[in-house]
């Protein structure tokens, strides 16, 4: 009756449950969205669609203008990017210009989407558009802070190859991928991510589209795992059949979706994170800088504005970020830093850890910790640092850490921590490009958020390139769009261009700094690369 | 004083002063003070462990997630709904006690002659509904939460600041370890719960209901959880679904194991000695090429324990 | 008047066990039940004390129904067995072992006490060993905490599954002679058992073979006749 297995078995049956119990939990966490079952098989992705050709008589000319340096007066969008500017009222009509379709299905993309009149837009910096810039894309952007007068790129994009591979194209829609760590990595609002996902597609629709293509965005949570992160990737590719993926944050999770898109021919842009591990990928592009690339900014604000010379060196312990510990160490080096600790915390840490950690940083007397770790990493170590009475400078490069969630969560302890980020805040977005409110008032109603103006900035990323790659859109046409050497600017994310071998091809960050009294993040310096 | 105490706290006494003699011998006292603040909070969850395994001989992985529905509970209790502190907390406690009520009920009583090992799937299965239901709580995004007590730095050992929040944790450990020990030593229902773990059908033949007996363990089980949620997540931080099968199952688990998986003595003193194990695998230089020492440290210590001496540092042989 | 009053008891598991079995026991009585291996001896004990559900027939205690009530009520109304192989608490001492025996009493300190040294006074080894954990006691001092503990609820009626078993026969007559006081004490007695030695005690015998009883008669028409060979297959 009594049926009490020995202690033995009955512990190593619990060990062996235990585990999982504990992959399972890991899995179910966060299943929070992602609707689709697990991948079909061998489900062909590419090769539909041989003939480049757009299937239903490329109806001309559809207009539309990208829009996106918003008309209004506001400070100077120098160049707003994508040509076409914002013709605030409806009529996108302007029709495109200078586009020539050639019938060959090659599409040379001439494109050089309207410059609509309104399109005058910035006061300043002439929008420059040279009549020679292929997709229109170029123009100087990217002025704001870092007052980079991005000059036209005159090359033209080279002619596609015949036909291309058009996979989540259609003459209404193209519809791109996105992963992100929703859950895992950072106190994300669960539907921040969904309300700001859209905004800038629907502005774009009503203005016609990207020649007449309205973007569809399917959103994944990679959960901060690069395993799931290859899952959705994957998913998205051979079941949602997207056109083009996207990695918002998470250098693991980036990575390893990259690596998988590269493999399937996918085009594949994240924000800059590692380079270790991307190079080399043919269809993988930054959208902004990389974290080696933030190196020296950081560095320089540290030893020039800052004026410390004690610095802790902090990352997370994935081996994708070996390469940043080693520029951020050689940086500081050169500056004549005196990096006192240089260490590595857990990607989940433990309690222990990060107490331990906090004890070893004040311990080493460290003015300036330099952070890469996950936001729920840094707002623990944070606390942890404040309850052993240590309250250090915290920066760090980033894509995440100047969310305003981390503020909200980690005031007071963060400090007046600063870090870079591929978009701005919201107190100066008004200024950049006064669309984003405007829009998201419009479509979310409300004030939009710094997770939604991360996403418009992304979309709008995106969309300017989109619109480079030409009417006949194919993953050759948009490679060989973002190869031709031409600059992408929105005066949100920085400027940025590629050629074949520049795949980091961002120029500046934006420098943001917490501020605890009011428990969010202000911008302190804008498309700056360095001080 | 009962034998059940006077043994094991003897053994536990002497591992302990040993370990952290040795500990402060070779200048690691700082991780003796962190792992022991942090290894308060695995020694929590391995009370809870015992208690169940003691009574029934069912591991419990739904223990950590009884904890973290409490934690829910009551943040959705006070700061959602804005109810006191103190009555919160004793609704977030009534919560994961009626949680473990509703387990006992629906799922082990039915169970109860099944093989244990069905019983060990069957809390697994709990635990991820627990997830399921703190979803539905609070979503899945992690919550940052500031201890309940105010100041921070009034202690410093070797160095280090122990919060009043972990003196919080280590004190409710120190005094719960005793309290069961004594409540299992010196009351009739204590004696039951042994009697029942021993001998179930003597123990109905005593006129004891070992139903309610059951019922009765698992309220106390889930309330164990309950108080460790709730004072272990404030110290940690911040939590998220699954908080404490995360970040304490395992190391409780192992915790448990150390004291031979039926002494509470023995699972406070696991906890501890998990604790330092831990925080010396992450603050010593010579780990510090391994990802994830401390979590390698905690499987390790658990691998020797199962296989060198299973019957746990303070067990019988 | 009859203390226990068992009528057309089925037991079965999952296959029938107890073919329909009635019998009585009077009150101040000690009744012996005999059978051979698998008779049925202990499903009907078991039965009686509340472990087993019948199928069909009553029970009745005292004059009242008890079919229905759980084994731990049945020990609040006065019913209490010592189970065949003696399922002592092992790894509690015997003091706590008689502790819990008293379970139904818990709240009459003073019945605890009584109850305590009368079963000391019964079994003088249990005193000297009431500190020891009874995993450690020998079978038979083992048997007599068995005994113990079920006399500390004060039962009306004692059920005894198999006292004898491993036991020598010289602590086999020490345990009947025990059980003999008990009853004369006032404690109504079923014993359970293979062991002939037990006869003399025996008011009434009862039979069973294969799930039915086959002989009910007085301890003494058992102890010196033919059925005591064609049962039991002992000459006299
Ligand atoms: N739990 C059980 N499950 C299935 N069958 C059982 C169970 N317990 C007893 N039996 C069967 O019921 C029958 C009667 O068993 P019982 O234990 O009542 O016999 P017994 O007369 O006490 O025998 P013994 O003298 O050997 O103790 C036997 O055939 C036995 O195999
Ligand atoms: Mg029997």
């Amino acid at each position: 009756m009594t049926r009490r297995p020995s202690k033995v078995a009955a512990a190593r049956g619990a060990a062996v449950v235990l585990a999982l119990l504990l992959a399972a939990a890991c899995g179910q966490k966060s299943n929070v969205r992602d609707s689709s079952a697990a991948p079909a098989a061998g489900d062909a992705t590419a090769g539909g669609n041989p003939g480049g050709g757009p299937a239903g008589g490329s109806s001309a000319a559809t207009g539309d203008t990208v829009a996106t340096a918003g008309g209004a007066g506001a400070a100077a969008p120098a160049g707003a990017s994508t040509g076409a500017a914002g013709p605030a009222a409806g009529s996108s009509s302007a029709a495109t210009p200078g586009r020539a379709t050639s019938p060959s299905g090659g599409t040379s993309p001439g494109a050089s989407p309207g410059n609509s009149p309104a399109s005058a837009a910035g006061p300043g910096s002439a929008a420059g558009r040279t009549p020679s810039s292929a997709a229109g894309a170029s123009s100087g952007g990217a002025g704001g802070g870092g007052g980079k007068a991005a000059g036209p790129v005159p090359v033209p994009a080279p002619p596609p190859p015949g036909g291309g591979d058009r996979t989540g194209v259609t003459d209404t829609k193209i519809r791109i991928g996105i992963h992100a760590p929703i859950t895992g990595a950072a106190p994300f609002p669960q539907n921040a991510f969904d309300k700001g996902k859209d905004v800038y597609w629907k502005m774009l629709a009503e203005k016609g589209g990207i020649f007449g293509r309205n973007v569809e965005v399917v959103f994944r949570d990679d959960q901060f795992n690069p395993s799931r992160a290859v899952q959705v990737c994957r998913e998205m590719v051979e079941q949602e059949k997207v056109f083009v993926l996207l990695g918002a944050a998470g250098s693991e999770q980036i990575t390893a979706c990259a690596r998988y898109a590269n493999s399937m021919g996918v085009p594949y842009l994240s924000a800059g994170v590692n380079e270790d591990g991307l190079t080399g990928l043919s269809s993988y592009f930054a959208t902004s800088q990389t974290y080696a690339q933030q190196s020296p900014v950081l560095v320089s604000y540290i030893a020039n504005k800052l004026h410390k010379t004690k610095i802790a060196i902090v990352l997370n312990n994935t081996p994708a970020l070996n390469e940043t510990q080693q520029s951020v160490t050689r940086e500081a080096q050169a500056a004549g830093l005196n990096i006192v600790r240089n260490s590595r915390i857990g990607k989940n840490a433990s309690d222990s850890e990060l107490l331990s950690e906090a004890n070893a940083l004040r311990a080493s007397g460290a003015e300036v910790v330099y952070l890469l770790t996950s936001p729920v990493n840094f707002i623990k170590l944070a606390t942890n640092a404040q309850a052993q009475a240590y309250s250090p400078i915290y920066m760090g490069p980033g894509i995440t850490n100047g969310l305003n969630i981390v503020a909200e969560a980690g005031c007071p302890a963060i400090g007046s921590a600063k870090f870079l980020s591929p978009f701005p805040q919201l107190d100066v977005i008004d200024n950049l490009d006064p669309d984003y409110q405007k829009s998201y008032q419009k479509y979310n109603g409300g004030k939009g958020d710094d997770i939604g103006l991360a996403e418009w900035g992304l979309s709008k990323v995106i969309g300017s390139m989109l619109q480079a790659a030409g009417k006949d859109l194919s993953r050759q046409s948009l490679v060989a769009a973002l190869e031709s050497g031409r600059e992408f600017g929105t005066n949100v994310y920085p400027l940025v261009s590629y050629s074949g071998s520049i795949r980091f091809g961002a120029r500046s960050s934006h420098l943001l700094e917490a501020d605890c009294s009011t428990r969010s993040y202000k911008t302190i310096a804008q498309f700056t690369n360095g001080f | 004083m009962p034998t059940v105490l006077s043994r094991s706290a003897l053994t536990s006494t002497a591992i302990a002063v040993g370990l952290a003699a040795a500990l402060v011998a070779t200048g690691s006292s700082q991780a003796l003070v962190i792992g022991i603040i942090t290894g308060a909070g695995y020694g929590l969850v391995a009370l809870g462990l015992v208690l169940v395994y003691k009574s029934s001989g069912v591991f419990n992985f739904a223990q950590g997630e009884f904890g973290t529905v409490a934690i829910y509970a009551l943040y959705r209790v006070h700061d959602k709904i804005g109810v006191p502190l103190i009555p919160a907390i004793v609704i977030a406690l009534a919560v994961s006690v009626a949680m473990a009520l509703v387990t006992e009920r629906v799922v082990i009583r039915p169970l109860f002659d099944a093989p244990r090992v069905a019983l060990l799937v069957a809390t697994a299965g709990v635990a991820l509904l627990a997830i399921s239901l703190e979803l539905w709580l609070g979503e899945a995004r992690p919550r940052f939460i500031q201890p309940a007590l105010g100041r921070l730095n009034r202690l410093s050992l070797f160095d280090v600041a122990v919060s009043d929040q972990r003196m919080l944790v280590l004190a409710a450990l120190v005094i719960l370890a005793v309290v069961l020990a004594l409540f299992f030593s010196r009351t009739n229902l204590g004696l039951a719960i042994l009697g029942v773990s021993q001998e179930p059908v003597a123990t109905e033949l005593m006129g004891i209901s070992v139903r309610r007996l059951s019922s009765f363990i698992w309220a106390l089980t889930g309330l164990l959880a309950g108080i460790a949620g709730i004072l272990t997540a404030p110290v940690a931080g911040s939590f998220a679904p699954g908080f404490l099968t995360s970040t304490a199952l395992i190391p409780g688990f192992t915790a448990a194991v150390l004291g031979g998986m039926k002494s509470l003595p023995g699972a406070f003193v696991g906890g501890i000695v998990v604790g330092v194990a831990q925080s010396l695998a992450v603050s010593s230089p010579a780990f510090h090429s391994i990802p994830g020492a401390g979590s390698v440290m905690i499987f390790v210590l658990l691998l020797i324990v199962l296989t060198v001496r299973p019957q746990g540092l303070l067990g019988r042989a | 008047m009859s203390l226990l009053e068992v009528e057309g008891l089925r037991v079965g598991y999952g296959f029938p066990v107890l073919m329909g079995i009635s019998f009585a026991v009077q009150e101040g009585e000690t009744a012996v039940m005999f059978g051979l291996n698998g008779a049925g001896k202990t499903t009907t004990v078991a039965t009686i004390a509340g472990l087993l559900k019948p199928e069909a027939g009553t029970i009745r205690f005292d004059g009242a129904d008890i079919t229905k009530t759980s084994a731990a009520e049945r020990v609040a109304l006065g019913i209490a067995l010592v189970p065949e192989g003696r399922r002592v608490f092992p790894e509690l001492s015997v003091s706590n072992n008689l502790r819990l025996g008293a379970w139904t009493k818990r709240r009459h300190h003073k019945q605890v006490e009584e109850s305590r040294e009368l079963c000391f006074n019964y079994f003088p080894r249990l005193a000297e060993r009431s500190e020891q954990l009874a995993g450690t006691l020998s079978g038979g001092e083992q048997q007599m905490l068995a005994i113990g503990r079920a006399l500390m609820s004060r039962p009306r009626l004692l059920l005894v599954d198999e006292a004898s078993l491993g036991l020598s026969p010289a602590l086999t007559q020490t345990v009947f002679s025990v059980v003999d006081r008990i009853n004369d004490d006032g404690v109504t007695v079923v014993l359970v058992e293979q062991n002939v030695g037990v006869l003399p005690y025996a008011d009434r015998a009862l039979i069973m073979e294969k799930g039915t009883l086959v002989y009910q008669g007085s301890g003494d028409e058992i102890h010196s006749g033919s059925i005591r060979e064609t049962y039991l297959g002992t000459p006299a």
